[in-house]
């Protein structure tokens, strides 16, 4: 990967236009622009297509390939420029699938506008190229003075998350013989479309360490994991892998979980970030910007207000659900409901689903809903605290299920929607909420640099580092850390060992039809 | 890019829309709205939202409702404004989202807020 990555993301309705006018019933290629939007990551920047700007007549000619016209590209710059943007140029090529490398008159074609879209625009030309015979993107940067940097994936936001990848930048990752019976769930080209997805976790408690477990295990070759919060005992009753040793040693949910995480992947060459931090805080919302999927497992409204805003500005989407249990008073339980929603442009966002209070953002921000002065004065009440372990694993499950809806497409239907189970009747219930007609969120969507202002300064995230930096410097806990550290590896060369013994001794026969280590490569050690 | 809609430049030009001029003093954008209820209906009352509250307008709404201290309430949880000498209250815009024009929305909540006066 890259240190200066770019990826660009569109949504399902810019998808349908651009392939409306660029794959053409006489089977010719064809040429466009369309403006886009910026979105800077801590390690990729994101061009967020927009408007399509589709040729007027004499502005292009179609002859076997396709030209256009210098006032064509000027008017296009015009709108660009009128709406805070940069331009991107896209033609098609019918009969070619995959990511497509750059023919040389395409080169010249396209190198010829760079200085003057970035001149004009302020940014840089973006060139973007679709395969006409399965529909894949690929793309690239232009510098300004003609060079230009592939990027490593198109994203296609719809009831699919469709992604196109450059296979030099982001090779598809080795099938490993543990994933024989994934890979035969759906197959390699799934594997490697699912897999090479960046994908951070937010909020590493009972249901985000499950749900970034499981897609460890899947396959998942990186997983960011993003928590500002420490190991309290009072977790350990739904932190399944965390112990009182974690509490002992002052660590953190993500060091936690990086731990588990690094166990039970099964990627060849897995790569776990870990983000100590909040997503309210700008180095939180910086890094959330470098993944193509966002797993929400938080429940507090500020930072389910930023991912709302990233999931419509950014074109990430995000995951998210949560469980209310419903108890008695004087003990007892009246009922459990457990939901789970793909946040995306399309779909409501979580304000309209009902699952965001807007006016309790700022309290939120301001630290106020834990504050039990301000509450006592007010008329809202405390955060319900009840979470059982038996049941957080339902969240889990509901979260994948729309993961796997939303990635893999089963019978090609995509995102079910918001889902609500209702444990006292045992019930499925598909709700029907839908956007509200002047939704704020939602009406930001690709708005990239120009999105709403909601992170900021978070005390609880330096508060929770503080503590943990004053814990470290203890005695006892270095002398703790240092043989809890030899352990972990005397575990993991173990774990080596056992896995090289596995792989000589255990080799589990598989329908070749289906899965072909062999011509993927199956990594021998 | 055309009149800003977000923002604390969208909540002014907003308001603007609505007849309604600002002015922004010690980080807090003051205006008038007019009390049509309660104690002080009929009086003009200047009230403050903090610029530092306004980031994510419309979508999420100011909280802290700040008012000059002459204004009581006969309950109210309340810290001290940016502006000096005067109170903020803890008053959330309820079911925020679903007006087509938030900038009258919002003033409407605060209408309803200062018609609670004493």
């Amino acid at each position: 990967m890259s240190q200066d990555a770019t990826s660009v993301a569109m949504t399902e309705q810019t998808d349908g236009a651009l392939r409306a006018h660029l794959l053409r019933p006489d089977g010719q290629e064809d040429v466009c622009l369309a403006t886009y939007r910026r979105s800077h990551g801590s390690r990729r920047t994101n061009a967020l297509l927009r408007d399509v700007v589709l040729p007027d007549t004499g502005e292009r000619s179609v002859h076997g390939n396709a030209s256009f016209t210098g006032e064509y590209v000027m008017r296009a710059v015009e709108i660009a420029r009128s709406a805070d943007c940069g331009i991107a140029l896209l033609h098609s090529h019918p009969g070619a699938s995959g990511w497509e490398r750059m023919s040389g008159p395409d080169a010249d074609a396209e190198r010829s506008y760079a200085y003057l879209a970035t001149e004009l625009t302020g940014l840089p030309l973006v060139g973007m190229t679709l395969a006409g015979r399965d529909a894949r993107w690929s793309a690239r940067r232009w510098s300004s003075d003609g060079v230009a940097a592939s990027a490593e994936n198109v994203r296609v936001v719809g009831p699919l998350l469709r992604t196109s990848w450059n296979d030099e930048t982001c090779p598809a990752p080795v099938a490993e013989p543990s994933q024989v019976r994934t890979i035969s769930g759906w197959g390699q080209q799934v594997q490697n479309d699912l897999t090479r997805l960046r994908i951070l976790i937010v909020g590493l408690g009972s249901v985000g360490l499950d749900v970034a477990l499981r897609l460890a295990a899947t396959g998942v070759e990186t997983i960011g994991l993003m928590d500002f919060d420490n190991v309290e005992t009072k977790n350990l009753d739904r932190l399944i892998g965390a112990s009182a040793i974690d509490v002992w040693l002052g660590r953190s949910k993500i060091d936690v979980a990086q731990r588990l995480v690094s166990e039970a992947a099964t990627a060849s060459a897995p790569r776990i970030e870990l983000h100590d931090m909040s997503i309210c805080e700008p180095a939180g919302l910086a890094a959330a910007l470098d993944y193509d999927l966002i797993f929400s497992c938080v429940d507090r409204p500020w930072p389910r207000a930023v991912l709302n805003t990233v999931a419509y500005s950014d074109l990430v989407p995000v995951i998210d659900g949560g469980i209310h249990i419903d108890s008695f008073p004087e003990g007892g339980m009246r009922n459990a409901t457990w939901r789970s929603h793909v946040v995306r442009p399309g779909r409501p966002c979580l304000s309209c689903n009902g699952q965001l209070d807007p006016s309790s953002v700022a309290l939120d921000r301001q630290g106020l809903l834990d504050d039990p002065a301000y509450i006592a004065g007010s008329d809202i009440v405390g955060r319900a605290r009840q979470n059982v372990a038996a049941l957080s694993v339902s969240v889990v499950a509901s979260l994948l299920s729309q993961f796997v809806s939303f990635v893999v497409g089963p019978g090609g239907e995509g995102d079910p929607g918001p889902l609500q189970y209702v444990l006292s009747t045992h019930s499925l219930e598909v709700l029907d909420r839908r956007t509200r007609d002047h939704c704020a969120f939602e009406q930001g969507e690709a708005a990239g640099e120009r999105r709403l202002t909601i992170v900021g300064h978070h005390r609880e995230a330096e508060d929770a580092r503080g503590y943990r930096r004053l814990r470290r410097r203890r005695l006892e806990v270095r002398v703790g850390r240092a043989v809890d550290r030899g352990a972990l590896m005397v575990r993991t060369a173990l774990a080596r060992v056992a896995q090289a013994r596995g792989m000589k001794s255990e080799r589990e026969p598989f329908a070749p039809s289906t899965v072909q280590f062999e011509r993927v490569g199956v990594r021998r050690r | 890019v055309g009149v800003p809609t977000t923002g604390v430049d969208g909540f002014i030009s907003g308001l603007r829309e609505c007849g309604i001029e600002t002015s922004i003093r010690h980080g807090v954008v003051t205006f008038i709205v007019a009390a049509v209820d309660g104690a002080l209906a009929g009086q003009a009352v200047e009230v403050g939202v903090s610029v530092d509250e306004l980031g994510a307008w419309p979508a999420v709404p100011p909280h802290w409702v700040h008012l000059p201290p002459d204004v009581r309430f006969t309950r109210s949880n309340t810290q001290a404004s940016e502006l000096p000498g005067w109170v903020k209250h803890s008053r959330g815009a309820n079911a925020w989202g679903d007006a087509g024009h938030p900038p009258q929305a919002y003033v409407a909540h605060l209408r309803a807020v200062v018609g609670e006066a004493a």
